[in-house]
């Protein structure tokens, strides 16, 4: 009995020192996976005129000529300007991007060729042509002169605004030549380029 | 172990606060609309002459001018001055040299309406001359050419 116990003593000592203290190896490895690509994608729109056509541009021409090809509804030229007119235009958002990313305006800036910078008419010109863009009913900038766009107008953020992929949203652009122009603005022919930003939402 | 869930607590706010405050950068494009041309025009009209008839010391007779407006939007006669006055027989003298021959009132505003497919608009502007009181016999079957400038705006 007392042998019996002496062996169970043993073995109870040595799986006990084999669990408390003993040593095991854990083998490690390891491998890499070297040429994951990671490609980015480049956030697009395009912005174009509508005028029944979908084209590039440009929104507002005075002479058919001036239009580009494509109008399937007949050219829509404006026509010469004087105070006190306004014209509409329709601006065609589209998202392009391959990704479910999607996009709001949220900015516009304009740029101005054809005027010297700090004429008489340049100056009529900037304060007295105005701009409001619009979308549907809403209100999307404020009636501003061309001065401010000139400068760039933020779009405040907005959840009608935003156009999921491969969406597109029409916009208005009303151009008005205020009724105050003055006599320094007849007879030009200034040509106004839109740059629209749009920001991932 | 009321330290312990205190620090957890923490930890958790912190870690949720880090998260909820992020900043996410928002990638931009823009694309352009060129070559908006904006040529205004410039504002002409013209004006057919007329003829006073009768004229006689300190009466006023009406001229009356048609003007015609080219432009597809309407415009506003309101004022003509005075140019060259010349008489058929120079001869002419007034009772004071400084008194005018003859004196031009005002023409108001008149509206002269657009151009529309029918045709350009016109309308006839109306202005009172009268022949000065003093202008003696040598006025009498005499004649002027009087050149007027006529002024309009577009709004």
């Amino acid at each position: 009995m007392v042998k019996q116990i002496l062996k169970s003593v043993i073995l109870l000592g040595l799986v006990g020192s084999l669990i408390g203290g003993a040593t095991f190896a854990t083998w490690t490895a390891s491998t890499s996976v070297s040429g994951n690509i990671a490609n980015t994608t480049t956030l697009t729109v395009e912005a174009k005129r509508d005028n029944g056509d979908i084209y590039p541009g440009p929104m507002f021409y005075t002479q058919d000529s001036e239009g580009g090809p494509g109008d399937v509804t007949g050219y829509n030229s404006t026509g010469l300007w004087y105070p006190g007119r306004t014209v509409e235009r329709q601006l065609f958002l589209l998202n392009t991007n391959n990704q479910r990313i999607p996009i709001q305006m949220t900015g516009i800036k304009a740029t101005l060729s054809g005027l010297n910078s700090g004429t008489p008419a340049y100056n009529e010109f900037i304060q007295k042509m105005m701009f409001k863009v619009k979308f549907g009913a809403l209100d999307v900038t404020e009636q501003l002169p061309l001065s401010s766009f000139l400068l760039g107008v933020p779009i405040a953020p907005n959840p009608a605004l935003i156009i999921l992929k491969g969406g597109e949203s029409l916009y208005q652009i009303d151009a008005t030549l205020s009724s105050t122009a003055n006599d320094n603005v007849q007879g030009i022919s200034p040509v106004i380029d839109f740059t629209i930003t749009v920001t991932q939402a | 172990m009321k330290k312990r869930l205190v620090l957890s607590t923490m930890t958790i706010a912190l870690v949720a606060s880090l998260v909820g405050g992020a900043t996410f950068a928002s990638w931009t494009a823009s694309s352009s609309v060129a070559n908006n041309t904006f040529s205004t025009d410039t504002m002409t009209f013209s004006a057919v002459s007329g003829t006073v008839a009768g004229l006689y010391p300190g009466t006023a007779q009406n001229l009356t001018i048609h003007v015609t407006n080219p432009k597809p939007y309407p415009i506003t006669v309101d004022a003509a001055s005075l140019g060259a006055v010349v008489w058929g027989q120079s001869t002419v003298t007034l009772h004071t040299p400084t008194d005018a021959d003859l004196a031009f009132g005002s023409i108001g505003s008149v509206t002269i309406p657009a151009h529309t497919a029918a045709g350009d608009g016109a309308n006839d502007v109306t202005i009172p001359v009268t022949l000065n009181g003093a202008a003696g016999d040598d006025y009498q079957g005499n004649s002027a050419q009087v050149t007027l400038s006529l002024h309009a705006s577009a709004f």
